[in-house]
């Protein structure tokens, strides 16, 4: 039966199908990777590989036809049974395809390209490329993370690089006999000498509350997107020296007692042997 | 090891046994020595207390330089002993080296604007009620350029005069990263206006609108202009700015020319992004979502 569909075979026409193969091959690589490269320069890496995938696909699809043509193959009769072939894989394969309509939503809607820095169900990473079925990501400590495309369609996903600037929330606590107006004066000049913090948006400084031991404030400072890191990392240790330089306290946990509503805290001295007090406690 | 200090811009040849010192009012200081092939830069911003930090002034007196100068180009292996001196004559120094192909190094040091546009903001708010104009100077801290001559003018590297504050301009959304920088915005030249590290950029600014324009701060898209020298100071080219109301883009108009307060200044820096003569740009502060959202 299957006979039928390979009437012609010879020499002549295996040569003529590696031919078709071979070339075939080498264009559609080359043409892929010079369509990649320029449209990646003039457009983005996201169209570039979307692209390249789609002119694969096609131009392998071609010359398989082709050349299984040259072999004598009928393809109408192949692509009807292929056709029955693929309804049955379908069902079979419902997570797949499944995966595979996502990646076409996702890449509609663009939420994030190739680069863009993304956090999904609490991974953040570098989206290193858009597939098919998945997207991969390379997380900050290094670890290959692989998203299937359904699964990122269905989840919360905070693209995290796709705004040029990002606000940083720094929560800083002062005791309770400082100036308020002096301690924003301080933040601001703060701010304002970190090369890192943007003059523009203006930082904010936002009261919190007061906490049981300390006056709680959050200070809102804009930067760069990706320099999120160094303004936290710089600006933190900026606000300690400068607090130390000034005199104020940053609080720590503690409970001041009184005998009245406006005495001194008494001092307390613990003395004699204590049951469960270590000997470096005493004082 | 001797010293020398350079004077001006321009080009000089770098010996082994020198340090030479490029001084810019008291901002910053670069220094540049030769070790066998290689061309070392270091540069120290200098505020205040440290002033005097960076070598004793007797060794940078007149005599030691007339003394460098005459000596001859010993060209000496490259040493360990060497390279000691060099870092022990100032500890803090972070000094940058540069291999280059050729031992006989010939370095132009040449000023240059910021690599990126700048916000300036006038330290009082000035007002142009419709219709009006007014010519104002604000001044631009400038970056050092050093080129190897000796290597085809191949860019070497570029040293800012100051560390400069940055800011947003343009919408949450989408805009640009710029340098930020308050400037009395003057409305006429006087002599402490001139400092070596800083372009005095004339303006004229004109309010073809029907409405009052509140100049809150310029975004100089310096990339665009070019840098003249004369003997009192570094200028821009002179800028038109027209401003036309709205969310209208302003019409930037740029002289190519030394300004007329410096008519025998020589190009000293070509822009780095030349554009047309006439162009339109947003300029004025109105992004009114930036504003209103922060918080």
């Amino acid at each position: 039966m299957f006979t039928e569909y390979l009437p012609n075979i010879n020499y002549e026409a295996l040569i003529r199908f590696s031919i078709i193969m071979t070339v075939g091959l080498f264009v559609v690589v080359v043409l892929r990777k010079y369509i990649r490269k320029i449209v990646s320069e003039h457009y983005n890496q996201h169209y570039g590989m979307l692209v390249s995938k789609v002119i694969y696909y096609v131009g392998i699809g071609i010359m398989t036809v082709s050349a299984l043509h040259e072999l004598g193959f009928k393809l109408g009769p192949l692509l009807g049974a292929a056709g029955v072939v693929g309804i049955a894989i379908a069902f079979a394969a419902q997570t797949t395809v499944s995966n595979l309509l996502s990646g076409f939503f996702l890449v509609a809607e663009k939420p994030f390209q190739i680069g863009d820095i993304i956090s999904v169900n609490g991974n953040v990473g570098s989206v290193l490329s858009i597939d098919s079925l998945s997207v991969k990501v390379r997380m900050f400590d290094n670890r290959f993370l692989r998203i299937p495309n359904e699964t990122l369609l269905k989840s919360e996903m905070i693209n995290v690089t796709r705004h040029p600037i990002r606000r940083v929330e720094f929560r800083v606590s002062v005791a309770y006999k400082e100036d308020m107006d002096r301690v924003r004066k301080i933040l601001f000049e703060v701010a304002d000498q970190n090369p890192i913090a943007l003059q523009e948006p203006a930082p904010a400084l936002i009261f919190d509350s007061f906490a049981s031991s300390s006056i709680d404030f959050v200070f809102n400072v804009w930067c760069a997107a990706s320099e999120f890191l160094d303004l936290r990392n710089t600006l933190y240790p900026d606000i300690k020296k400068r607090f130390d330089q000034e005199g104020i306290e940053i609080p720590f946990p503690h409970i001041s007692i009184y005998k009245g509503e406006v005495t001194e805290p008494i001092p307390i001295r613990l003395t004699g042997d204590i049951p469960g007090l270590e000997s470096s406690n005493k004082s | 090891m001797k010293f020398n200090v350079l004077q001006q811009w321009g080009a000089f040849s770098p010996n082994n046994n020198t340090i030479h010192k490029f001084e810019l009012d008291e901002t910053l200081t670069c220094f540049f020595t030769k070790v066998s092939n290689e061309l070392w830069i270091a540069s120290k911003k200098v505020t205040g207390s440290e002033k005097k930090t960076v070598k004793e002034q007797e060794d940078w007196t007149p005599s030691t330089q007339r003394q460098a100068a005459k000596d001859e180009i010993k060209e000496e292996a490259h040493s360990q002993t060497k390279v000691r001196e060099i870092i022990d004559f100032d500890p803090d120094l972070k000094w940058s080296r540069w291999a280059l192909r050729d031992e006989k190094m010939n370095i132009e040091i040449t000023p240059l604007f910021p690599n990126m546009p700048v916000v300036v903001k006038p330290e009082y708010q000035f007002k142009l009620f419709p219709e009006g104009s007014a010519d104002i100077y604000v001044r631009i801290p400038i970056w050092i350029q050093v080129k190897a001559i000796s290597e085809g003018g191949l860019k070497v590297t570029e040293i800012p005069s100051m560390l400069l504050s940055r800011t947003w301009f343009g919408s949450f959304l989408e805009g640009e990263l710029c340098y930020w920088f308050k400037t009395t915005a003057r409305r006429a030249l006087e002599e402490d206006i001139f400092k070596s590290h800083l372009c005095v950029c004339p303006i004229k600014i004109v309010n073809s609108s029907e409405e009052e324009l509140e100049i809150d701060k310029l975004c100089l898209r310096t990339e665009q202009l070019s840098m003249f020298k004369n003997d009192k100071s570094l200028w821009s080219d002179h800028m038109t700015i027209e401003y036309k109301g709205g969310n209208n883009f302003s019409d930037i108009i740029v002289s190519g020319t030394p300004p007329k307060e410096a008519k025998n200044a020589v190009l000293a820096a070509s822009p780095r992004n030349p554009v047309r003569k006439g162009f339109a740009q947003r300029t004025f502060r109105l992004i009114n979502e930036l504003q209103g959202k922060i918080g």
